[in-house]
């Protein structure tokens, strides 16, 4: 009994500790995070937790050189989703990805994630 | 002439039910609004002297995605989404006075285009009647418009501070230090543990008291 309300008690402040705000995350991504996908690979997309208002990609290949064709933006058939195109012909490798979003209620974030090409 | 008369009735009680929700009109605030902000509408909704209105739905113009609503008490709210997995309608059930409103809030933000937001409204009698509020600012029934301009003012519902709007600002932002980011979401994270932790504490001494008292007061 005493175990039980202590028990309820633990979940309730584990609860509590949890952050405030109602955080827009990154959910799934293509390639997916630290996947090794096959070339060619036309675009790059990130789909978050919410709706985003807008948001970037960026893509980095080997040698730090840019891959990504412009900065990229919301997909308009998904309002969650960012895509950014790449350009052709790229090396097998380790690649990077650097998104911004600007969620619904105004929180901007950043993050990253890696993938690689064969 | 039995037939003539049912159909009279048939015809007086169709342009009853018609000409009824004309009266008071569905409203949405603001009328203007700053684009991509977070703002806090409001869907006012007058009743009607003959009817109950039980059912409200609010078509979501496009580009406007809401992400937080509040709900007046006696009222459900179900969403239905849109194709590109934004909240398209929005529908409120309940049951209202016949001389009562209610008022529906929610947050959304805005798009970053300029333009005209149409809020189409239905609204639903418990008669059977219904007002489509969908016609143009002139007509019977009007749909409810806000005009997204840059000149109004921001209202930044979501909370979130000037730096949040300076980091998103650009459209090829430059390589800020992933750490600012994950540090911060750090910080708010520790500031929940320990504000768990104390939580934790002040409630098992809570606890131990409360388990304690009964007990000596019993035997």
């Amino acid at each position: 009994m005493r175990i039980q309300i202590l028990g309820a008690t633990v979940a309730a402040a584990l609860v509590a500790a949890a952050p405030a705000a109602a955080h827009t995350e990154l959910k799934s991504t293509t390639p997916s995070k630290g996947s090794t996908a096959s070339r060619p690979l036309g675009s790059v997309t990130a789909t978050f937790t919410q709706p985003i208002q807008r948001g970037t990609l960026k893509v980095t290949g080997p040698g730090r050189t840019t891959v990504s064709r412009g900065s990229g933006g919301r997909d308009p058939r998904k309002v969650s989703r960012l895509r950014v195109g790449l350009k052709g012909g790229l090396a097998a490798g380790r690649y990077k990805v650097r998104w911004t979003i600007k969620a619904v209620d105004g929180h901007a974030q950043t993050g990253t994630f890696r993938f690689r090409l064969r | 002439m039995p037939r003539l008369r049912s159909i009279t009735i048939a015809a007086l009680a169709l342009l009853a039910g018609a000409a009824a929700p004309a009266g008071a009109h569905v409203q949405v605030t603001p009328t203007e609004a700053a684009p991509g902000d977070p703002v806090k509408f409001e869907l006012l909704v007058p009743g009607e002297t003959d009817a109950h209105t039980t059912e409200v739905a609010l078509q979501i113009p496009k580009g406007v995605l809401p992400f937080s609503f509040e709900d007046p008490p006696g009222w459900k709210r179900t969403l239905e989404t849109a194709d590109d997995g934004s909240v398209g309608v929005v529908r409120w059930r309940g049951r209202l006075a016949r001389d009562g409103f209610v008022r529906f809030a929610f947050l959304a933000a805005t798009p970053e285009q300029e333009g005209e937001l149409v809020w189409k409204a239905v609204q639903r009698y418990d008669d059977g009647a219904e007002a489509a509020w969908i016609g143009p600012p002139d007509s019977e029934n009007p749909a409810a418009v806000t005009t997204v301009s840059a000149t109004a003012a921001r209202q930044n519902a979501g909370g979130e501070g000037a730096e949040a709007e300076a980091a998103a600002g650009g459209s090829a932002p430059a390589d800020p230090a992933p750490a600012a980011t994950d540090g911060d979401d750090g910080s708010g994270a520790t500031i929940g543990i320990v504000l768990g932790a104390a939580g934790l504490l002040l409630g098992g001494a809570a606890l131990a008291v409360a388990l304690r008292r009964p007990r000596g007061a019993a035997s």
